[in-house]
């Protein structure tokens, strides 16, 4: 959807930044499309109830139908600056001033995902939880229970639902670094 | 130190404001070498968000896009003006009753500002109003929204207070009156002082129509309250429903709306719910990590140095809220106050929470308004394409009469707690 994304932004602009965009796009679908579940869940809620039926499962799936929308929404809130930012003394600056500054906003937003995405490896500790002969033995030497966690009444592992967290840093490292790109290109100096 | 020097620089060079609160949860663990939280530090980000009254906001997101596509809006107008006989000054009235209507429907202040653009500022300019002063009214209109359930900022203040949202609207009921009534008699001055116009007197014909036409409409609220009244949904599910039938009025009804508008209505809303929540989530790992400086207690001995009574502490508390509301939006700000100052409010001054909750949310709505950063004025400066210092002069008699209901409303709680308990 064009109305979405900023289309000029993107004619002069590299690999990351097409990437971004195409991306961006993606995740409109998905944010949307995972929106229509939580709401035909809620629905689905109030129908059976209301003939006697509750099913107990829908109430912490739409939770984390919410979650995953909620976190790829805000990867693409990245990618456009959507998100709510105090902006009262980058506005007083000069604009020579306030170019350097927003390029170190973009950078330290970027740092903070590379940050994020340690947190996230040792989380995951996709090398341990391979080499080990079972994850149960896994989470017994590690003391990481990141396998083991089950939901309350989905009846499936928690961790399947935690994969959101990076794809999100996947995302969002991708739209931060295509940002300062554009930004050091001399690009969407407006905001 | 170095947290709250970290957390004030974060802030001023502009990251955005979720990010402050993750980054400066870093620093902490950082600061404080407690590196074992790190392990927890994303299920924290995920767990901000495993609360089922969130759920309520993107569904009240959603519901606002289908009210903005299916043409709902135009016809609450119209049954306004179907409503007030020949006065003066009659279309300035009838925007705030339309208001009132939406407010009804929708949450949020910069939503309904920018819908009641559209549909009212092009009549009352129409009928002899001037420009600016219609912008003005149309804004001053939007701070309804927040407090006349269901209302965005009530839902975020119950989840970061873990206090039930159904309640939290009922306690907005008599203030959301209360703004209504002394909103009307600022209008009544404005109508002197800016001399406007008489509206004419409509056959009963065309009221009945106006009437008949605006009544599915009406139905959106209906089945919003009535649902949630009526025991058969959560004020969350009572959302869906409403959307739902929003939904069907603007497609089969009003036939303003396409099979084509309904996804990108569900996406737009995804998108603007992600960034609400996305704050939420951060304010979440913030508010774990800072619990280990116990920050609420310390807060509190230095406030019980000033003051001992609860009437000062809240007319202190309306203060600092209105300085902050200047410079942030009410969002952000309820994330950052309330878990600070709730337990103070309720703990040591004995405070009802629900008054709390409603003077907060009612004063934070007024910085929507309050240059240098309000989102309210720019997105009513923006649709009406008047100067924003123009509309913050304008509305400042608004901005008193809301002052003067949160005066009222720190000296006698029951105007927030009367209704909940009656019910």
């Amino acid at each position: 959807m064009s109305s979405v994304l900023s289309e000029e932004r993107t004619e002069r602009a590299g690999a990351l930044e097409r990437a971004s965009a195409r991306l961006a796009t993606a995740e409109w679908y998905c944010a949307g499309l995972l929106l229509c579940v939580v709401f035909l869940l809620l629905l689905l809620n109030v129908v059976t109830r209301s003939f006697g039926t509750p099913l107990i499962w829908v109430d912490e799936l739409a939770i984390y139908v919410m979650i995953w929308a909620a976190l790829i929404g805000a990867s693409i809130g990245i990618r456009n600056r959507d998100h709510i930012a105090m902006t009262l003394l980058t506005d007083m600056l000069p604009a020579a001033n306030r170019r350097a500054l927003l390029i170190g906003v973009d950078a330290a937003l970027l740092v903070f995902f590379v940050i994020f995405g340690v947190i996230l490896w040792n989380w995951f500790d996709p090398v341990g939880a391979l080499s080990a002969e079972t994850l149960a033995d896994f989470s017994q030497q590690s003391f990481n229970f990141i396998y083991e966690e089950p939901t309350t009444t989905i009846g499936m592992r928690k961790v399947w639902f935690w994969l959101i967290l990076p794809v999100f840093f996947l995302s969002g490292a991708l739209h931060a670094s295509a940002n300062l790109a554009a930004r050091l290109r001399g690009g969407e100096g407006e905001r | 130190m170095t947290i709250a020097g970290s957390f004030l620089a974060f802030l001023l060079v502009g990251l955005p404001i979720a990010f402050v609160l993750a980054a400066t949860a870093l620093v902490f663990i950082a600061v404080s070498g407690n590196t074992v939280l790190l392990q927890s530090y994303a299920q924290q980000l995920f767990g901000g968000l495993e609360n089922y009254g969130l759920l309520a906001l993107p569904m009240f997101i959603l519901l606002g896009e289908f009210m903005n596509a299916g043409g709902i809006g135009r016809r609450l107008m119209s049954l306004s003006v179907a409503l007030l006989g020949a006065v003066r000054g009659g279309l300035a009235y009838v925007n705030l009753v339309a208001n009132m209507l939406m407010a009804s429907i929708l949450g949020s202040t910069v939503a309904q500002i920018t819908i009641m653009s559209k549909i009212a500022v092009p009549e009352m300019e129409k009928a002899g109003y001037p420009r600016d002063v219609s912008v003005g009214i149309t804004a001053a209109g939007g701070l309804l929204a927040p407090i006349i359930p269901p209302s965005m900022l009530f839902i975020i203040f119950g989840v970061v207070a873990q206090m039930p949202i159904g309640d939290l609207f009922i306690s907005g009921i008599v203030p959301g009156a209360m703004m209504f009534v002394s909103f009307i008699v600022v209008i009544a001055v404005f109508s002197r002082l800016y001399a406007f116009p008489r509206s004419e007197r409509l056959s009963i014909r065309k009221r009945l129509a106006a009437l008949l036409d605006a009544l599915p409409a009406l139905a959106i609220p209906a089945v919003i309250i009535g649902s949630i009244l009526g025991g058969l949904a959560t004020p969350t599910e009572a959302a869906a429903i409403a959307t739902l039938a929003a939904m069907l009025t603007g497609l089969f009804v009003y036939r303003e709306m396409s099979v084509a508008d309904i996804f990108p209505a569900f996406a737009n809303a995804a998108r603007s719910a992600a960034v609400v929540l996305f704050l939420i989530a951060a304010a979440q790992v913030f508010s774990w990590v800072i619990t280990f400086e116990n920050l609420p207690a310390r807060v509190a001995e230095g406030l019980q140095l000033i003051t001992t009574s609860p009437i000062v502490f809240l007319l202190l508390l309306n203060l600092l809220l209105l300085m902050l509301g200047m410079v942030t939006d009410p969002i952000p700000a309820i994330i950052l106050v309330v878990p600070v100052l709730l337990p103070v409010a309720t703990d040591v001054y004995g405070i009802d929470p629900f008054q709390f909750g409603v003077i907060v949310c009612l004063n934070l709505t007024l910085g929507l308004l309050t240059p240098p950063v309000g989102t309210g004025l720019f997105a009513a400066a923006l649709m009406g394409g008047v100067k924003a210092e123009r509309i913050a002069w304008l509305v400042t008699p608004f901005f008193l009469a809301v002052a003067a209901v949160l005066v009222l409303l720190a000296f006698f709680p029951w105007l927030a707690t009367g209704l909940k308990e009656l019910l």
